[in-house]
């Protein structure tokens, strides 16, 4: 039998973000201190400090159960850890902010990160020969499944569950693209292992 | 059935006219015995007579010493090189250690350039010189074996007829260093410094020959100033 081989490093990875993800929480008043807020854009560390900040204990759970998943997905995938990590925190950092630059919100959490992975997975589920585009119209659904219910129940607050839909929309194109553009980082590394012969 | 020639004309009596096509064989012997020149022979002729596009990996000394040295038997690498099929990359270990650290490169990695330079060049004769100093760079005897597995498979299956050498101890009559290559490869050429009275004596024997028929005695060779000659009709040892 072929022994697997689980990269660990994915469960240091949890481990470590919920810590942080925690901390930052117990932190008092880390929602003013740490989210994105229009009201308060010279406070520049905002940018790196608001994908660790979240709103309650609901919000928090919700992302850690959500992390989990992911970084199963990721095992699963046989996913590079040093590509899956780069996205993950790029995406927490800038996925959001051409939405908040159009439209300037209090933003705060890690699903816009977390979003990503999804989008960095969908190309990757062709190893199990599913249809990626199905994938990708499967995720946009589920994404935007809260407004659409909002809306159609006719309840409060379907301008902000679309403003969150559309975030984690972010999340997951730049994920999509980050898929790409580590593929291309990737062979280009390759490229550069196999010019060692020729240089020596 | 059609042969690959190494161009060397004892050595191709020997073999009963050359290497089999796609397939690789060890060249082992003693340091200084002439593997080197055997081998850059077998490329130097293919490319020159032959017409196949020839690859010479050395991981032992550089390409200019090498070129330099083999200058002496009057193979013109350098104007070989400039015709186009022949082709000479690596160098001396540590620098060939030197780069892959500083881009984070492994075996496979080599093995990969490889096949990409024998792919773009439509490779057809390889050597690798040697891969004493390719299964330095691993570990465990299961990765060494692996790694020699991966790269004899890959040429092969490229079609290249491939001379690997290694590097035997002084005074022993195994086939190769760890005693795992002999098992990887297609056929096993060994040279031997034999005592005969008060000299060393060189000779050369076609140990194994997967597919082919072969000669089965010690011959004996000489390095010249026009590389090596193998007198396929004298033997080592007078038969009683
Ligand atoms: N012009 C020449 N005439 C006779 N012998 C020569 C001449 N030039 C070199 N030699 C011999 O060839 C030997 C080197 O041959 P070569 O480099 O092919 O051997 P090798 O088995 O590859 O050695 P190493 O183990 O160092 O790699 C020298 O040790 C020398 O004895
Ligand atoms: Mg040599």
């Amino acid at each position: 039998m072929k022994k697997i081989k689980i990269d660990w490093r994915f469960g240091v990875f949890i481990l470590v973000m919920v810590v942080i993800y925690l901390v930052v929480f117990l932190f008092p008043g880390s929602q003013n201190e740490f989210s994105l807020d229009p009201s308060a854009k010279e406070e520049f560390w905002r940018f790196g400090t608001y994908q660790f900040a979240h709103l309650d204990w609901s919000h928090l759970i919700q992302n850690i159960v959500t992390l989990g998943l992911v970084s199963f997905i990721a095992v699963e995938l046989k996913t590079r850890f040093k590509f899956f990590s780069i996205n993950y925190f790029l995406a927490g950092l800038v996925a959001v902010l051409p939405l908040w630059i159009i439209s300037p919100f209090v933003a705060l959490g890690a699903s816009v990160a977390i979003y990503s992975c999804f989008g960095y997975f969908s190309p990757k589920t062709k190893q199990f020969k599913l249809k990626v585009w199905l994938i990708i119209i499967g995720i946009k659904v589920f994404i935007f499944l809260k407004p659409i219910l909002t809306l159609i129940s006719g309840a409060e607050g379907f301008g902000f569950a679309l403003k969150q839909s559309l975030a984690h929309l972010s999340g997951f194109v730049f994920g999509l693209l980050g898929f790409y553009m580590f593929k291309e980082v990737d062979k280009f590394l390759t490229k550069r292992k196999q010019y060692v012969l020729r240089r020596a | 059935m059609i042969k690959i020639p190494t161009g060397i004309e004892g050595m191709d009596m020997m073999l009963k006219g050359g290497l089999l096509p796609g397939r690789n064989i060890l060249l082992s012997g003693p340091a200084g015995s002439g593997k080197s020149t055997i081998a850059m022979q077998f490329v130097y002729n293919g490319a020159q007579h032959y017409g196949e596009p020839s690859l010479y990996v050395t991981l032992e000394e550089s390409k200019e010493k090498l070129i330099e040295d083999m200058g002496k038997f009057g193979f013109d690498l350098k104007k070989a090189s400039a015709m186009g099929k022949f082709h000479i990359v690596g160098g001396p270990m540590a620098k060939v250690t030197h780069f892959m650290q500083k881009v984070d490169a492994d075996v496979l990695n080599l093995i990969g350039e490889i096949e990409e330079i024998v792919k773009s060049e439509g490779i057809k004769r390889v050597v690798i010189d040697s891969i004493n100093l390719l299964t330095m760079l691993m570990k465990t005897e299961r990765e060494k074996r692996e790694a020699l597995a991966a790269l004899a498979n890959m040429l092969s299956s490229l079609g290249c007829t491939t001379i690997l050498t290694s590097e035997t101890e002084e005074g022993t009559m195994k086939l190769s260093r760890y005693g795992v290559e002999e098992f990887i490869v297609d056929g096993v050429v060994v040279l031997y410094l034999v005592r005969q009275g008060s000299r060393f004596v060189p000779g050369i024997v076609v140990r194994k020959m997967r597919g082919s028929n072969h000669d089965k005695e010690i011959r004996v060779y000489k390095i010249t100033d026009k590389g090596v000659v193998v007198y396929p009709t004298e033997t080592m040892f007078g038969k009683i």
